[in-house]
């Protein structure tokens, strides 16, 4: 099992993602590790991650209804990622106990710009849709 | 590296007032101060990379910087956009 399989079933534990988004997400990583063997470069020149976090409807009416869309441009990941490399080991364990104890089982040593790489390649062919009960989060690459 | 982000848009809009907010602010001024702090502070950081070196920190001291830089460097084209019942904000790295 790779890390980013690993990854996305620990974002399924914690509940961050439905059982459903887990599976597109668990098929596009297979589809695009087989890809990036067979292609040396991406398909698509995606340039910007968008998030969009709507109100839900069947919440609607609420007094403070707020909509934020947030583009990123991925040359800011990517330069973001760098940052994990600077956490030395023990400050490394000690932000891994934290986000264990948040309920997120999730190595920060593990955050590589290949794995960043592999994930914007499956985000390409879905979008992921978070939704509780008073928002619904859609993240996409453009 | 690229250049980073000369101008910041801020657009607000706030539903009481008809009038739009349109705001162009010069962040290089910013980036020429920040840049200016750096250099004065260089001999400084570079000290405190080596009373960092027996505890594993140096390379976090003396990277830190740099990497905040490559950041800033590839703000272009980040772009937030916030809707309140009430108001509008709306904020672009041009």
């Amino acid at each position: 099992m790779s890390d980013n399989q690993k990854r996305i079933l620990d974002m399924l534990a914690a509940g961050m993602i439905t059982a459903d988004e887990a599976q597109k997400l668990l098929t596009a990583i297979g589809s695009g590790e087989s890809e990036t063997r067979a292609s040396a470069g991406p398909k698509r020149d995606a340039k910007y991650l968008r998030v969009t976090i709507l109100p839900n409807p069947e919440a609607a009416g609420e007094e403070d209804v707020k909509r934020v869309n947030v583009r990123v441009p991925l040359t800011l990941i990517r330069a973001g990622i760098k940052f994990s490399s600077l956490i030395p080991a023990d400050a490394s364990d000690q932000v891994n106990e934290a986000l264990k104890e948040k309920g997120i089982n999730f190595d920060v040593r593990n955050i590589k710009p290949e794995d960043l790489e592999e994930l914007i390649m499956a985000l390409h062919d879905l979008e992921v849709d978070v939704q509780d009960g008073k928002e619904k989060v859609h993240v996409y690459v453009e | 590296m690229n250049c980073p982000p000369l101008l910041l848009r801020l657009d607000i809009a706030r539903n009481e007032c008809p009038r739009h907010t349109v705001l162009w602010l010069p962040i290089f001024l910013a980036w020429l101060i920040l840049a200016a702090i750096f250099l004065a502070l260089a001999p400084l950081i570079l000290i405190m990379a080596l009373v960092a070196l027996p505890f594993g920190w140096a390379k976090t001291v003396l990277l830190f910087i740099p990497l905040v830089g490559n950041c800033i460097c590839n703000l272009h084209g980040l772009e937030v956009n916030i809707e309140k019942k009430e108001s509008v904000l709306f904020l672009s790295f041009k």
